[in-house]
């Protein structure tokens, strides 16, 4: 990756911004955007856009993920690759979840290219709408402010309290503003592929400022490290046991949100949307009769411990299962910590490579010694 | 002569297998595929050989029993497999195509068809006797059954043994014994006959420095085996005989028999060298920090993987190989160790203790060699192995062949070679009865059941008392009757007897059933029988559950009826859940195209095809050069005298005068689809290409004369290979020359190239022997690391040494040293046994340069999905018992493209492989397995993870749909892809994922 | 992590000829099952 910086202009870092991609798209760069934008009410949703015009509304830095964008990518590109390039702007997170689902054939990475961007973690949807609404949000504030991990009162999601990730990885494009004086300029590093194009516009960074931001990059993550620690201990405490996990998973009423969101759950049908699980009518007698009482719905521990068997390796830890839950069940927590575990056992990094083949594909003799 | 008119007279369909061992079972299972019938004969009660009696099996350390059962299955499934056992041909009239045999078929005293094994008379029994299956290291009763496994499935009185007390007579619950039972001859008529009737081990106590029979803990390799094998007398833990004491230090005594021209015995066992090296890694897996020593002359690692194996043994395992002659064994009568006295290389004897000492002891010719040598008419050789005719395999009677170890000592897969290549000659000669007398099994019209409300019938066994005794059996049955969708429930005392399984047919009928479980013992001999029934019955076969109560229940909680009887009704719930749930599995077929392709026109490649064109098939012949030939074409000697420019010429005009042969030289394969029975192939010759269908394809690509930099060769005219060396001789260029210098080993056996090349020994011995006849006055040093000439070879090498050959074995870390001064070559090196460092004039130096494996094998490889080995060769299915398969059918190898092999070894291998893609050419068409994966294509989301697991690539993307698939033509059903899809959109036919469901809430 | 005890759940690389090593490791299992007693997850009402 070479470095550029993009310096920031009198209207702010998104007017900046706007008239950078404008470039990708006058000049063909790419044919389309997809990038988070501000939808005029308070809300942030993703846009695709094709002409510089709607450019004007992009807000990518708004710290809320509404969708995890790496489903979007497949939305696109599943079925066939696009005729055209597509930039998408795109956290961590997301990255690394369209690496493992490009794995899985339900992506295409062939025409996708990635406007990676820093991510100081983001804030529930709805505490970011309501910052929103009451006018108290200000784009500049919040980047300053990242850095602490609280925003006027609101924290940033607990996903993102313990990620270690700040850069997005596999970017094309990536725009840098942590630890970079981003009132007047953003860091962006580019492949190979358009380092060209950005010579052509953009002066060369200076060293000094790689390296500041390298360093304070790497004191984020040993921060987010040891609150992962804290977060792990304390989770292993409430939901370490059977009692605790049911009494953590009792909120749940099988509403299937964490399945909907979730940027790896791909199945077309949901095993637990089957016949399987529409059981005969003396099921539920038979069970109830067994310890005389039983919970409503049923099955709720085998529908979260089979999504856990189901998704383990492949979580990249975004925590939008535990956002979108009504019930506030940890599950994003209990999630990434099943999922380290699991990889740690096959030595997987889900969203590492793309070359790296998921354990359930590939065979290595060590795999039969106990460990 | 009725031979004289050829075609004209039909010949007789049929072939008698003499001897069911493995190479046996073999050749009666590829006849019988091929539309023959088959009579195969043993003089033992029951099938399989020797390979029973072993543990494990080299290099794979596959379990003997666990990969030689699904064979026997087989063969006693086989409808066109006619089993004999206990008997021995007395006499064969006729000519080759209509001989008349006679069988002596011996009293078994137990009538098969009425007894169900449920051992009650073994328990009468009172006579206790030496028990041979496990070489006399513990006792069987006279009425018994060789071992648990053994087919036929049923007892037998030896005897010799037996006392006619008749205690067992009155215990039979069916009245199968018959004390009155006498031999009797019948007369077979068949159009071949191959004899397999396998080898004896060499009597140890023969040689009584050893001690065997005097000591106790010394023991035959085969002895040692069942110590280690899990059904050995003492279940797999390993102790020696005389205390049960487990060793913690063993020695091996190698060619105990073996390579003993004294003893008229100047032959290589073939099989010691690595059956000890196995023992040794399996002992010391038995006993961690075991130590063995495997005393040697040579340690003879030539097979393919051996070597490796042999390299693991000395690090991984630190075996040790002590190179000497033992002179002694004596026992320290306090401890009963023994004391091994051995005199190394220097000259120096040594003496060194041992808990316990393994006699590795050789082949020999089956004990009933002579007579069956007298009843057939043929001849056998000095030793009593059988003498070849004029082409391996064959007899000094037309019409008789050979295979196995009753040829000449050799190990599993070449016997498995053999079986397929005999089974080939005789298929040659028998091509226009081929389908006259085999038999299919009877059609019947299948009830179409679906819509009908399940109505299970359960059938309950009680096997004599082997349930029964245990689980409380009219309890089941009546529990059974109870659950939903059961409308009959009924119980047997033996469920698989003839008449039991009629009134089960009955059943099926007048109840109406439309599906069935069984409660007895293992699914895995017993379900095909009742499976059979219900298509008799006119049921969808696959609407059965198989409950397996004896070995799950009755026998694991024989101390607990009453769980047992809990246990056995809970697993019968479970099955009446899952069959309730079963829905009808459609047995599919494939067309088979009659055409094979054999790419490589080579001595194998050629050879195969010819056999192919004889039993009727046509052939496309693909050769890249622009003449066939191969690595025959480079050879200009053989060991037994036979010339090979006439083999090669002979092979080529038959080849070329063949009409059903389509010779493609200067051609090479360019692509390559297709499934079994139906390939496209394009073959480019230039710029042209031609596409080809075919049923199957033959590997016979061959290898390479590897090449080298040492010793001088390229710098000094006077360092040639042993080819070029050969033909020097062939052309006379040797005048004058008086010291010739041959080193092995050059480029073998390294880091490089870690395997042996297994024909360089025999190659320097066949030259040393020649350039000896030609100039008895040149002085011949072979300079060596082993000396490998296995087999029947080595009386050559016996030969060589009289004729004052001289050998001398150099170390890896001390090679020989050759420099150019200025009036020719000069090579140093030590001679072992004097300790003195010798420096020869050499006139001419020749290295064994060894094999290469072919360059094109990696593209083949790719063309055709099959695989390669580290090394570069093509990989076989199997090491052990598929050594010309590929895994998926259609799909066969042989010759160099194998492994190193010597052109005797090519040519069987060669026609093993037209015998083998016979077998499937033959068949109009192929049953595929019924039990494939399958797709629920609204579930799929295309993630391609089951394309990747698939090991027979049966699972592919339709790229339109964006939906997984199976080709079920290729889908083994193994579950790989079901196991492994996220999305459960794979699924296994008769274990789909609302079946198992079924059965899994009953028991949770 | 689920707070079910690890001898509960046992993973052991048994081949197909190794039947005597399967019993021997039904039998440590049973053993070690029956040390532990009844699976405390009977007991709740909630899964």
């Amino acid at each position: 990756m070479k470095n550029y910086i993009l310096p920031v202009d009198e209207k702010g870092i998104n007017h900046s911004l706007a008239s950078f991609l404008g470039r990708m798209l006058t000049e063909g760069i790419v044919g389309m955007i997809m990038a988070p934008a501000d939808a005029g009410s308070g809300k942030s949703v993703i846009m695709s856009m094709i002409k510089p015009e709607g450019l004007k509304w992009i807000n990518p830095f708004a710290p809320v993920t509404m969708a995890n964008s790496a489903r979007l990518v497949s939305d696109l590109t599943a079925r066939e690759a696009p005729g055209e390039k597509i930039g998408v702007f795109m956290r961590s997170c997301e990255t690394r979840a369209l690496i493992e689902l490009a794995k899985h054939n339900q992506a295409n990475l062939d025409n996708i290219v990635i406007i990676g961007m820093d991510c100081m973690g983001t804030l529930e949807p709805a505490d970011y709408s309501q910052l929103r609404e009451s006018g108290e949000f200000k784009a500049g504030d919040w980047m300053a402010a990242s850095t602490a991990g609280e925003y006027k009162g609101k924290n940033i999601r607990r996903a993102c309290s313990v990620c270690g990730h700040v850069e997005a990885e596999h970017s094309a494009i990536h725009l840098g503003w942590v630890g970079i004086d981003h009132s007047k300029n953003v860091l962006v590093s580019v492949s190979e592929e358009y380092s060209d194009w950005v010579s052509s516009f953009l002066e060369a960074a200076g060293q000094p400022v790689v390296e500041g931001r390298m360093k304070l990059l790497e004191e984020i993550v040993s921060r987010r490290d040891e609150n992962k620690i804290k977060l792990y201990e304390e989770m292993a405490e409430r939901a370490g046991s059977l009692e605790g996990l049911l009494k953590e998973l009792s909120g749940c009423i099988r509403c299937y949100n964490c399945r909907q969101v979730c940027p790896l759950c791909f199945c077309r049908e949901c095993v637990f949307s089957s016949d399987m699980f529409r059981h005969e009518p003396d099921y539920f007698q038979e069970r109830a009769g067994r310890r005389g009482i039983m919970a409503m719905p049923a099955d709720k521990l085998l529908f979260h411990l089979t999504r856990i068997n189901h998704m383990a390796l492949g979580c990249v830890g975004c925590g939008q299962c535990e956002s979108a839950c009504p019930g506030k069940i940890p599950l994003g927590i209990i999630f990434k910590m099943a999922g380290e575990k699991l990889q740690g056992i096959f030595d997987y990094l889900p969203g590492r490579s793309l070359e790296e083949e998921t354990p359930l594909s590939t065979y290595r003799e060590v795999e039969l010694e106990p460990r | 002569m009725e031979q004289l008119k050829g075609k004209e007279i039909a010949t007789t369909g049929s072939v008698m297998v003499v001897g069911a061992g493995i190479s046996g079972m073999q050749a009666a299972l590829d006849l019988a595929q091929s539309g023959y019938r088959v009579y195969l004969l043993d003089r033992r009660p029951s099938i399989a050989g020797t390979m029973p009696m072993l543990d494990k099996t080299f290099p794979t350390n596959d379990c003997s029993m666990c990969i030689l059962s699904p064979k026997v299955v087989d063969i006693g499934s086989h409808l066109n497999i006619e089993v004999i056992t206990l008997a021995e041909v007395v006499g064969l009239e006729g000519v080759p195509g209509n001989f008349t045999a006679t069988v002596k078929k011996h009293p078994r005293y137990v009538d098969m068809d009425l007894c169900v094994s449920c051992g009650r008379c073994e328990t009468a029994c009172e006579q206790v006797v030496r028990n041979n299956f496990n070489q006399g290291l513990d006792t069987r009763k006279a009425i018994y059954k060789p071992y648990p496994q053994a087919y036929p499935n049923a007892y037998v009185i030896d005897g010799e043994s037996c006392l006619s007390c008749g205690s067992c007579v009155g215990k039979c619950p069916r009245k199968a014994i018959n004390l009155e039972m006498q031999p009797e001859n019948v007369q077979i008529a068949v159009g071949a006959v191959i004899l397999s009737p396998g080898f004896e081990i060499f009597d140890a106590s023969e040689r009584g420095e050893y001690g065997y029979g005097i000591f106790k803990n010394v023991v035959t390799s085969l002895e040692f085996e069942r110590l280690l094998s899990a059904s050995g007398p003492f279940q797999g833990h390993l102790v020696r005989p005389g205390d049960h004491k487990e060793p913690k230090k063993i020695g091996f005594i190698q060619c105990v028999g073996s390579r003993e021209p004294g003893r008229e015995r100047n032959f290589c066992s073939g099989v010691c060298c690595m059956y000890a090296t196995k023992e040794a890694i399996v002992a010391r897996e038995h006993v961690p920090g075991l130590a063995s020593t495997i005393f040697c002359i040579d340690v003879r690692a030539y097979g393919k993987g051996f070597e490796q194996y042999y390299e693991r043994a000395m690090g991984e395992y630190e075996v040790r190989y002590v190179k000497c002659m033992v002179s002694s064994i004596n026992e320290i009568p306090k401890t009963g160790n023994l004391l091994i006295r051995f005199r190394t290389d220097d000259g120096v004897l040594r003496e060194e203790e041992f808990d316990m000492v393994v006699l590795s002891v050789g082949l020999s010719p089956p004990k009933e060699a002579s007579a069956l040598a007298g009843a057939l008419g043929i001849e056998l050789d000095e030793y009593g192995f059988c003498r070849p005719g004029e082409s391996p395999g064959t007899t000094t009677r037309p019409g008789v062949f050979v295979a196995g170890t009753f040829a000449g000592p050799k190990d599993i897969p070449e016997t498995v070679i053999d079986g397929s290549a005999a089974a080939g000659c005789a298929a040659r000669i028998l091509n226009d009865s081929r389908g006259t007398l085999s038999r299919s099994k009877p059609q019947v019209e299948e009830k179409d059941v679906s819509g009908e409300n399940p109505r299970i019938g359960v059938f309950v066994c009680n096997c004599g008392i082997n349930i029964g005794s245990v689980v409380d059996v009219p309890s089941v049955v009546k529990f059974a009757k109870g659950l939903r969708g059961v409308v009959f429930a009924e119980e047997f005392l033996f469920a698989c007897a003839q008449d039991s399984i009629e009134k089960i047919k009955r059943r099926i009928k007048s109840q109406k059933l439309n599906r069935v479980v069984v409660a007895s013992c293992t699914p895995r001999t017993h379900a095909p029988l009742f499976m059979n029934v219900l298509r008799e019955a006119g049921i969808n076969q696959y609407l059965y559950e198989h409950v397996n109560i004896r070995e799950h229940s009755s026998w694991v909680h024989r101390n607990n009826p009453d769980r047992a009887t809990v246990k056995a009704r809970d697993l019968v719930r479970m099955s009446v859940a899952k069959v309730a749930k079963l829905s009808p599995i459609e047995t599919t077929f494939t067309e088979i195209n009659k055409n094979c392709l054999v790419v490589g026109g080579g001595a194998s490649g050629m050879t195969a095809a010819l056999s192919l064109a004889e039993q009727g098939f046509g052939v496309h012949l693909v050769e890249k050069e622009e003449k066939l030939g191969g690595l025959l074409a480079q050879l200009r000697y053989s060991m037994e005298g036979t010339e090979p420019s006439e083999i090669l010429a002979g092979l080529t005009e038959k080849v070329t005068a063949n009409p059903a042969i389509t010779v493609h030289t200067g051609s090479e394969v360019s692509y390559a689809a297709g499934f079994p029975g139906n390939y496209r192939t394009t073959i480019k010759a230039g710029d042209s290409e031609e596409e080809i269908i075919h049923g199957a394809v033959i590997l016979a690509t061959g290898a390479a004369g590897a090449q080298t930099s040492e010793y001088l060769y390229g710098d000094s005219g006077k360092v040639v290979t042993q080819t070029e060396f050969e033909k020097k001789m062939a052309a006379g260029e040797l005048k004058g020359i008086k010291n010739v210098v041959m080193i092995q080993c050059v480029g073998s056996r390294n880091a490089d190239r870690p395997y042996c090349s297994r024909i360089c020994c025999t190659h320097a011995v066949k030259n040393a022997l020649k350039i000896k006849e030609q100039r008895p006055g040149v002085n011949v040093y072979i300079l060596y690391r082993d000396v490998r000439v296995y087999g029947l070879n080595e009386k050559y090498y016996t030969e060589a040494r009289r004729l004052g050959v001289g050998f001398f074995r150099y170390d890896t870390d001390k090679k020989p040293v050759v420099t150019q001064s200025h009036d020719g070559l000069v090579v140093e090196f030590d001679d072992h046994v004097t300790g003195f460092r010798l420096a020869v004039d050499a006139d001419m130096l020749v290295l064994s340069t060894g094999v290469d494996p072919a360059r094109d094998n990696e593209k083949l490889s790719q063309l055709f999905k099959v695989p390669l080995n580290a090394e570069g060769f093509l990989l076989e299915a199997h090491l052990k018992l598929r050594p010309v398969d590929f895994a998926a059918d259609g799909l066969y190898l042989c010759g160099l493209a194998h492994s190193p092999k010597l052109l005797s070894e090519s040519i069987v291998q060669a026609n093993a492989a037209a015998m083998r893609a016979a077998s499937l050419l033959s068949r109009d068409k192929m049953e595929n397995v019924a039990i494939t994966a399958f797709v629920q294509e609204e579930m799929c989301a295309g993630c391609a993870i089951c394309v990747r697991v698939c090991s027979y690539n049966a699972r592919y993307m339709d790229e339109f749909t964006g939906v997984a698939g199976v080709t079920e033509v290729l889908c083994q059903g193994c579950g790989a892809c079901v196991a492994a899809c996220p999305s459960g959109a794979s699924q296994q036919k008769g274990y789909e994922k609302g079946q198992m469901m079924a059965m899994m809430r009953e028991v949770l | 992590m689920f707070g079910i005890e690890k001898e509960r759940i046992w993973f052991r690389f048994i081949s197909a000829s190794e039947g005597k090593l399967f019993g021997r490791t039904v039998e440590e299992m049973v053993a070690v099952l029956k040390k532990l007693g009844p699976n405390p997850v009977r007991k709740q009402w909630e899964i």
